[in-house]
């Protein structure tokens, strides 16, 4: 079916004929072209139309076409739209092109909420203005910044220094002065409760929460520029970064990001194995999640509890890879190697733990009066509105909408596992604590289920055989390995390989390697359930082995924009358990 | 009444030596050398308790010599530290009162020991020619003629409430001015039913000396049952509880260290505080729970008796049994003394660790959650508690 | 009379002699090396803005105020505790009708909101 067939387009087409430019259907992609004169009201028909109802708003970001070889003599912006139904499971994308001399465009933040911190992450790296935003000011650049990073024309090296912390509340701050109750305080960058580098100002009546600014970015590298300096393979170590507890999960989402682009489906023992590491990282990131939040309501005993299982994960990740939190593990078309010798019974060590100490501090916590009282309505949202907030993930089902990417449009064969969306009620932080502990045990079901078929591919290659994507095989040696009591026994030594014996081969592996693989020219978007929400990959491939452009949607970054609203009228003690509920890593957030 | 009170209700002239000041001035002294040593043990249960219980191993590096000592010198390595520490003023602060703070705390947490009785006191005694025996008394307490104990201990131990409030407010920084107003707000509020949940025991025991406590409760044979001793926890179990939770409210321990809570206000109160004088609040907090379980211990579990001694159980007391062997009434009773002392310590011991065990196993309460606690759920219960008691020693007791 | 009270005073010595000397002796011992940002008032490693002490909200005013009712009132049941027995039966009912006007007066108060903190 043609981009033209899909009811989606038809609907459009139907209602707004002339502000069609083009559509395009790419690896199943739907994308529609627009003009950007009527984007508000296009966008408010898409969210309120019944057969479309795209009412997850999941991303916005700049493009700049600049250096795009057919894009010559068009716009040089594009503003790229990305909404989803989650009622219909449908979803589409918008592009919009926007003219480099008066870059404006309307603001759909009074469509969707959601939109606000993206516009203004737009507005930060392309320079896009967005008429009627409530506050388009630099978000994750510093306000003495000068230039917009991610145009085409931006060296990467160049550097600023901003030494000045940025003002919060402005508006506020005449009031605060003049009153005899109110109080300016500011929370963070360096405060215990703040879990990495971002800041808030809040203004306080007694212990009650007022009004509440957020501020991030002290960890911004701007991995979207990075990324256009690498090759394709080379970006994956940016990757680990983002949401650095669960590095697997977005190494996962972006190899197959790429792997969209060239349009290939890597082979059953790389998914399988991609499938274990996925549900490991999400173990871990819950773990963190949870253990941090119940250290910041005063329970530091099952942050210990807790952090046991983390460790027995990281032997089996680092036995595999290395590395135990930043493990770059995938590879464009496969993995870095092989699970080595052993693995399964370091899995099932970790597997069986699980199950302990998740009881344990059931049995610590979950009945628990005083953390019922903390947590029982305290930082609630509906469904509905966490979905206009772009909510995804574990704290969007504990709002009550069953939104798993892994069910609902299930990648790797996730729908032949036996498993459960775990759903809460009230969206609470009680609710978001309970849905992460089930999620625990059900990741554990799926890998449990993922190991008993991994068995039957023992002997099989893992990467694709595709000299354009893959490097070569080599056979491993296999070395001796003592036991430490004078026994060897023969292993596949899992450093160094065998050499090529092929002259093509060498040369490919350099080729591979020097210039990177060469996806066809095009652009995906990519996305998988990751830890805390949905991790999108929007990638551009201009034919060469540099990525033209690579845009994350981060999920704990919607989500961390709804946190001021969310305060409101709380009290101080509050912002620990909201803060830490909604999962909120400073790499991902700045990126 | 246990042997110790009869043998001296016996005897025809008793001299105290309680009202010597240069005495006092000793024991000040050595309970203080004894509460310096406690301190630095408790630090140290905190930390291999805690890693205890949370499956860890705690530190343990520390070697002497070669030797191995399961990280007790930690405690001795944190004092050296906070002396050598640098000591200095935030620019917002109020020189003066920043620096009395920590005293403000610490003095009164310190003055509350004098009434505490930790023995049966000493005796010895001289015959005269005539055959009159003069018993002299030397108590194991520094201030043991004090009438009003209890209303003392309470009266001293809320004096610390103005060492957290002008340490936090003249800090100068928002988060030890926030932690200082619930400070005040909770010290006062708990006060109302810690003071309430003894009305009852003192209904009971008719004194508010503590030594009077003790010595009421080393009678047996409650409710019949010649082994059951008459603890104020037997007679007041509601009291008890009521207690307990004032006490761990009053102490600002765990779960109801809101007034630090280190997840919100950093380290509330004393966020600004270095060098010694941290370690002085932080000696205060230790000081007061010292305090506070050494109370519970007295008023609701007999001080220093011994269960199974009782007048039901003539000839059991350690001290006739000591004089068995020939000894001096001087020696038999420092060996009695010295173990009623133990008793003590290891009952206190016991409610300490409970106040560690408890910290490492709850969450925080929220703030309003507490106040809620305090005055609709804690206050209600003990008044209830009194008219109980009322009634019940009215139509039975007597 | 008095005399009881010169053991608590000896005390008293003791330990203001104790906690003024610790902060003398760490004061001689310690390093003194002051900076500016050393003594900046900490918040978070911000310039703090606007004054700190600010006026204590209204709430803490009226927990303070119920406070020294409640406290006094049950100050005064100690004395009736301890001559409890003596007092008898007019003694308690005497102090029923006390403890009946606190309870009226909590009643009140937590009807009008007092304890609330919302």
């Amino acid at each position: 079916m043609s981009g033209e067939d899909k009811p989606v387009f038809r609907k459009v087409k139907n209602r707004f004929a002339d502000e069609i430019l083009g559509v395009d259907d790419y690896r199943g992609d739907l994308a529609i072209t627009l003009k950007g004169g009527r984007i508000v009201d296009i966008c408010r028909f898409l969210k309120n139309e019944p057969d479309l109802d795209f009412k997850l708003f999941v991303d916005l970001c700049g493009v700049d076409r600049s250096r795009l070889p057919e894009a010559e003599g068009e716009s040089r912006f594009m503003v790229v739209y990305h909404l989803y139904s989650v009622t219909k499971k449908h979803r589409v994308r918008l592009r919009v092109p926007v003219e480099e001399d008066n870059p404006v465009l309307d603001s759909v933040t009074g469509v969707w909420l959601g939109a606000d911190w993206f516009e203004r992450e737009a507005y930060d790296m392309f320079g896009i203005k967005f008429r009627g935003h409530p506050n388009l000011r630099r978000l994750l650049c510093h306000e003495e910044f000068v230039g917009h990073p991610l145009r085409k024309d931006y060296p990467v090296r160049r550097r600023h220094d901003c030494t000045r912390p940025a003002d919060l509340l402005i508006d506020r701050q005449a009031a605060i002065a003049e009153s005899t109750d109110r109080m300016f305080i500011n929370v963070g960058p360096a405060h215990p409760a703040t879990h990495g580098a971002l800041r808030f100002g809040m203004e306080i009546e007694g212990e009650t929460i007022v009004d509440l600014e957020t501020e991030i970015g002290y960890l911004h590298r701007c991995m979207e520029k990075l990324s256009e300096t690498v090759t394709w393979n080379k970006v994956i170590p940016y990757t680990d970064r983002l949401a650095y507890i669960s590095s697997g999960l977005n190494e996962v989402g972006y190899c197959m990001a790429v792997e969209k682009l060239w349009g290939v489906e890597v082979n059953r023992k790389c998914q399988l194995q991609r499938i274990i590491v996925s549900e490991l990282s999400r173990i871990i990131d819950h773990i963190v999640v949870l253990a941090a939040a119940l250290v910041d309501l005063g329970a530091l005993t099952n942050y210990w509890y807790l952090f046991r299982i983390r460790e027995d994960v990281y032997e089996f990740l680092e036995a595999a890879y290395g590395g135990r939190m930043m493990i770059n593990c995938c590879r464009v078309g496969g993995m870095y190697r092989d699970f080595p010798d052993g693995w399964e019974k370091k899995i099932n060590i970790a597997m069986r733990n699980i199950e302990e100490f998740v009881g344990d501090v059931h049995g610590l916590i979950t009945n628990n009066r005083i953390f019922i009282d903390r947590t029982r309505d305290i930082g609630c949202i509906s469904g509905e509105e966490a979905l206009d907030w772009g909510w995804t993930g574990p704290c969007l089902r504990a709002a009550g909408v069953a939104y798993d990417i892994r069910k609902d449009k299930p990648y790797y064969g996730y729908d032949q596992f036996e498993w459960q969306v775990p759903v809460g009620t009230k969206g609470d932080c009680y609710d978001r604590y309970l849905v992460r502990m089930e999620e625990m045990i059900q990741s554990k079901r799926i890998v449990e289920q993922a190991l008993i078929e991994l068995r039957e591919y023992e002997n099989e290659p893992v990467n694709l055989d595709d000299r354009r994507i893959c490097l070569p095989p080599r056979d491993q040696i296999e070395v001796d390995q003592s036991d430490g009591e004078g026994k060897k026994t023969r292993v596949k030594d899992p450093m160094r390989n065998q050499p090529y014996d092929k002259i093509e081969d060498l040369i490919t592996h350099f080729r591979l390697v020097s210039e990177g693989t060469k996806p066809p020219p095009g652009e995906v978007y990519s996305y998988i359930e990751g830890a805390s929400g949905e991790v999108g990959f929007y990638a551009i491939s201009d034919g060469t082995g540099y990525p033209y452009r690579v845009h994350v949607r981060p999920p704990c970054y919607a989500i961390f924009q709804a946190f001021g609203k969310l305060m409101r009228g709380h009290m101080i003690p509050d912002i620990a358990a909201v803060l830490a509920s909604i999962n909120i890593e400073a790499g991902e957030l700045d990126r | 009444m246990h042997g110790i009170f009869t043998l001296l209700a016996t005897s025809t002239h008793v001299e105290s030596l309680d009202g010597d000041w240069l005495w006092a001035l000793i024991k000040a002294i050595a309970f203080v050398g004894i509460f310096l040593t406690i301190v630095p043990v408790m630090t140290w249960v905190e930390r291999r308790g805690s890693a205890f219980i949370q499956d860890r191993v705690g530190p343990n590096r520390i070697t002497v010599f070669g030797i191995k000592n399961a990280g007790l010198l930690f405690p001795m390595a944190d004092g050296l530290k906070f002396l050598f520490k640098e000591d200095f003023l935030p620019e917002k602060a109020e020189k003066i009162l920043y620096t009395l703070a920590p005293m403000m705390i610490m003095i009164p947490a310190f003055i509350v020991y004098a009434v505490v009785p930790f023995s049966s006191p000493i005796m010895h005694e001289s015959v005269a020619d005539d055959g009159a025996i003069t018993r002299y008394i030397f108590s194991i307490q520094i201030a043991p003629n004090l009438g009003v104990g209890l209303l003392f201990v309470f009266a001293i131990a809320s004096l610390g409430t103005y060492g957290i409030i002008v340490g936090g407010w003249s800090g100068g920084s928002k988060y030890s001015f926030l932690g200082s107003m619930r400070a005040c707000a909770q010290m006062i509020s708990y006060e109302i039913p810690l003071t309430l949940s003894v009305i009852g025991i003192l209904m009971v025991y008719q004194t508010l000396s503590l030594q009077g406590m003790v010595a009421h409760q080393t009678g047996g044979g409650l409710l019949g049952i010649s082994w059951l001793p008459h603890w104020g926890i037997f007679v007041q179990p509601l009291g008890f509880i009521l207690f307990l939770v004032c006490a761990f409210a009053e102490t600002n321990r765990a779960p109801f260290d809101v007034v630090e809570s280190d997840s919100e206000l950093v380290a509330g109160f004393h966020t600004d505080y270095s060098g010694f004088k941290f370690a002085l609040f932080f000696m205060a907090e230790y000081a007061s729970m010292v305090t506070m379980s050494a109370l519970i211990v007295i008023l609701f579990f007999g001080g220093w008796h011994i269960p199974i001694i009782t007048p039901e159980n003539p000839g059991s007391y350690l001290i006739d049994w000591f004089r068995g062997f020939d000894m001096s009434l001087l020696w038999a009773s420092i060996l009695t003394t010295v173990i009623h002392f133990a008793v003590f310590m290891a009952k206190t011991g016991f409610f300490l660790w409970l106040f560690i065990w408890v910290r490492w196993t709850l969450p925080r309460f929220r703030y309003d959650q507490l106040q809620a606690l305090g005055w609709k759920v804690l206050l209600p219960l003990g008044l209830v508690n009194v008219a109980i008691t009322a009634l019940l020693l009215l139509f039975y007791g007597m | 009379m008095t005399g009881q009270y010169i053991p608590i005073l000896c005390a008293a010595v003791v330990s203001v002699g104790l906690a003024a000397g610790m902060l003398l002796l760490s004061r001689i011992l310690g390093p003194r090396n002051l900076t500016k940002r050393k003594t900046s008032t900490y918040e978070c490693g911000v310039e703090p803005t606007g004054s700190t002490r600010e006026r204590f909200p209204i709430k803490f005013y009226i927990i303070a105020m119920l406070f020294i009712l409640f406290d006094i009132e049950i100050i005064f049941m100690i004395p009736w505790a301890i001559e409890f027995r003596q007092l008898g039966f007019l003694g308690f009912i005497e102090m029923a009708v006390f403890i009946g006007v606190l309870v009226v007066g909590l009643v009140y108060v937590w009807k009008k909101g007092a304890l609330e903190w919302d």
